[in-house]
């Protein structure tokens, strides 16, 4: 995996100068996935934008999240898809990025979406009924830096005045969010946070041994941005290909369209930590 | 002695080898013994070392510290294998926090388990004891943050089960059987180990009772057809002895029977039972009959050494017997025939006897000499041995003395015989006596109740009337 970052930093570099030569277009996106996979998911779009634009768009993955943070801050990209957390955090840097569309995903039942939401759950028997019946039981979390399955979940205790890190009882934290659900079945937690997508995933006879307690606000998906440096009717044109691009129905596992949100969902995100 | 030698070798040479088997399958199984208690001992090690590669990992400390279920899952299932069935990560309040095993099972209680009290209150557990309801061999371990502070346990199990003690028993000839107050298992049927001996387990006390580990023999076939070997072995040896000594003994028999059957007719002889002359038959039998090279050596030195004393006793019969001069029988073999005749006619043979006298022969020895008395004593024996009959017995009496016993003859063909006899010597010319030469003879025979000197002194009476009518004549009794 590393010689594999390796290698796409020195592509990226290399490409980077060339595309600055030949006005290529730039294409980074986080390694939330590995690389053929983000590349099948992309593909569509890349093409779309290629032939729309007449320009080469060259795809690279960055080494993690803060390395791409750093080459859309230096330049070295021209586009880029981002977590919406990251994106909350740019937006407090100088140059500010330019925001293009978020990202709209089909789930498996075929929603084309474009945000989601976090659920705090517990199984249907529970004598759990409020957030303060939450104190001192055991919860299960995905993981620190998840927003649906940490950091919202987080946010909505607090707002209803229990203290997570200490009115909870034993914390486990389960990293994917189906084994919230499967910990809870086994009886190994008491509530746990999910991932909205997850639950609705469910068989119906699963879904009634779940109880939702707590549902949060909207939190939009991942997003597209611009580097600052690029030119603002480009931008605007980037943006409007990207409002305008729906993907074939047989892709299930690309991206599906873009809309735009407001930018106080992703401001709000830095309020959770 | 050199049979007795062979045997005796033969069998210390068995036992030298049974003991060699003995010794070799003796090691045999200390050495399978020993490879269970290593194979034991590696079971033991792996789960302490699992425990500690575990407890080294960075990651899994912070998993620890963060309850990181996912993380300590993805580690811990990394090292499950046939030697480890269990890991758990516990924190300090004992409640599990991740089970390589079950990915979705955790936040149980386990602080009351005696391995878990072990670990927190003497930093270590290696032993048996329930986990999760099995009972397993476990060890459990306090972890530490930068090795001071702790933070948790984690606790590797692996299962005491039908699969552990065949794995540890696997291409050997033993049996290993686990024994404890909840079960009994065992990797053979039978109720009762061979040669059983206990695994040196280094274990610390547990709470389960009575745990123990015992190794032995599947089954004393092994043993029990070594030691069927050497009793065969043995059996066999003894019965060919018996075979041998039967044999022997029979082929002794056979031949010392004709020795035995020699031997006899020498004891028979010297005992008078046998004479010479059946001693020669039964040893001549002997020679004819099939027999071995040897006796039949043996009985021809018999039989002819029974011929040489037959021979010489004939000769010294003859001898005692017969009159030198005359070659006649002796006064004694006349008697010893007349007792004979005499027995003889109780069976109611008869006979006759005659008593002859040279007559005037004194006048003869005195005119002539004793050397013509000899010639006609023996010219005249000689004529009247020519003159009878082969049944007949002639000896000299005494002197000029002669008595003729004439078997189943009567007194008539006695006088007959008598009168011949007379004649004859009466008519023969001498060669060296230029007279005649008479005989008187007295001729009586047999009476019923006859005694020798009755018959004798009958005869003696006639020959005494013949002498006085003037001799050269026969008389007989009244």
């Amino acid at each position: 995996m590393k010689i594999k970052n390796i290698l796409s930093i020195v592509l990226l570099l290399c490409l980077s100068l060339f595309a600055n030569e030949k006005q290529k277009l730039v294409f980074a996106v986080n390694p939330y996935k590995t690389t053929p996979e983000l590349q099948t998911i992309h593909a569509e779009l890349i093409g779309y934008l290629e032939k729309a634009l007449d320009r080469e768009i060259v795809f690279v993955v960055s080494k993690d999240y803060n390395h791409l943070v750093t080459l859309i801050e230096q330049g070295s990209v021209d586009i880029a898809s981002i977590s919406p957390k990251l994106f909350a955090t740019l937006r407090l840097k100088e140059p500010e990025a330019h925001y293009l569309a978020t990202i709209k995903f089909a789930d498996s039942q075929g929603n084309v979406r474009s945000s989601y939401h976090s659920l705090i759950v517990t199984l249907s028997d529970s004598s759990i009924q409020t957030f303060a019946d939450l104190r001192g039981k055991s919860f299960g979390f995905t993981d620190v830096d998840s927003t649906s399955g940490y950091l919202y979940p987080q946010f909505m205790m607090r707002q209803n005045g229990i203290d997570p890190e200490k009115e909870l009882g034993k914390i486990y934290m389960l990293k994917k969010h189906p084994k919230i659900i499967q910990a809870l079945f086994e009886k190994s937690i008491e509530a746990g946070a999910v991932v909205d997508g997850v639950y609705r995933a469910l068989s119906k006879e699963e879904k009634e041994k779940i109880r939702i307690l707590a549902t949060s606000e909207e939190i939009p998906y991942d997003l597209m941005i611009a580097s600052k440096q690029m030119d603002k009717a480009f931008v605007t044109k980037i943006r409007a290909l990207l409002l305008a691009f729906h993907s074939t129905p047989s892709s299930t596992f690309s991206i599906a369209g873009f809309e735009e949100k407001s930018l106080f969902l992703y401001d709000r995100l830095r309020d959770l930590e | 002695m050199q049979l007795a030698a062979i045997l005796l070798f033969g069998i210390y040479q068995i036992q030298s080898l049974y003991l060699t088997q003995k010794t070799a399958f003796d090691q045999k199984n200390l050495i399978q013994s020993d490879m269970i208690q290593k194979r034991f001992e590696e079971k033991l090690e792996s789960l302490q070392k699992t425990a500690q590669i575990l407890i080294n990992s960075q990651e899994v400390i912070t998993g620890i510290i963060s309850n990181d279920t996912d993380m300590l899952y993805n580690w811990s299932k990394l090292f499950l294998s046939s030697s480890i069935d269990k890991i758990h990560f516990i924190d300090l309040d004992g409640t599990i926090i991740s089970r390589g095993e079950l990915e979705f099972r955790f936040a149980d209680d386990v602080s009351k388990r005696f391995y878990v009290q072990q670990a927190l209150q003497n930093d270590t557990f290696l032993g048996i004891d329930l986990v999760d309801g099995e009972e397993c061999l476990v060890y459990a371990k306090r972890v530490k943050q930068y090795g001071q502070k702790p933070i948790g346990i984690i606790s590797v199990a692996l299962i005491i089960d039908d699969a552990l003690l065949s794995s540890m028993v696997q291409g050997t000839t033993m049996s290993i059987a686990y024994h404890s107050e909840h079960q009994t298992l065992s990797t053979t049927k039978e109720q009762k180990l061979t040669n059983a001996s206990s695994l040196h387990v280094m274990l610390q006390a547990g709470s389960i009772k009575e745990a123990s580990f015992n190794i032995g023999l599947t089954s004393a076939e092994e043993l029990s057809a070594l030691k069927e070997a050497r009793t065969n072995f043995f059996v066999g040896i003894g019965f060919a002895l018996i075979i041998f000594v039967l044999a022997l003994h029979f082929t002794l028999l056979k031949h010392l029977r004709e020795y035995k059957a020699l031997a006899q007719v020498l004891i028979d002889f010297y005992e008078d039972r046998l004479d010479i002359k059946e001693v020669i038959a039964t040893i001549k039998q002997v020679t004819k009959e099939r027999t071995t090279p040897e006796v039949k050596k043996i009985a021809e030195a018999l039989f002819n050494m029974s011929q040489k004393v037959a021979d010489t006793q004939n000769a010294l019969e003859l001898l005692s017997s017969t009159d030198q001069l005359t070659n006649l029988s002796n006064r004694r073999k006349l008697e010893e025939c007349l007792e004979q005749k005499l027995k003889e006619s109780e069976r109611g043979s008869f006979f006759s006897i005659v008593m002859i006298d040279i007559d005037r022969f004194k006048t003869i020895n005195d005119t002539y000499g004793h050397e013509i008395g000899d010639h006609v004593l023996v010219h005249t024996a000689r004529l009247m041995r020519e003159s009878i009959r082969t049944s007949d017995i002639l000896g000299r009496w005494g002197g000029e003395e002669f008595l003729l016993i004439l078997p189943q003859t009567s007194l008539e063909g006695a006088l007959v015989m008598a009168e011949q006899m007379r004649s004859t010597i009466y008519h023969f010319t001498f060669e060296h006596y230029p007279q005649r030469v008479t005989m008187s003879l007295g001729v009586s025979t047999h009476h019923v109740g006859d005694t020798p000197n009755s018959i004798l002194r009958r005869a003696d009476n006639a020959l005494y009337r013949a002498k006085n009518s003037g001799r050269n004549r026969v008389e007989h009794e009244d």
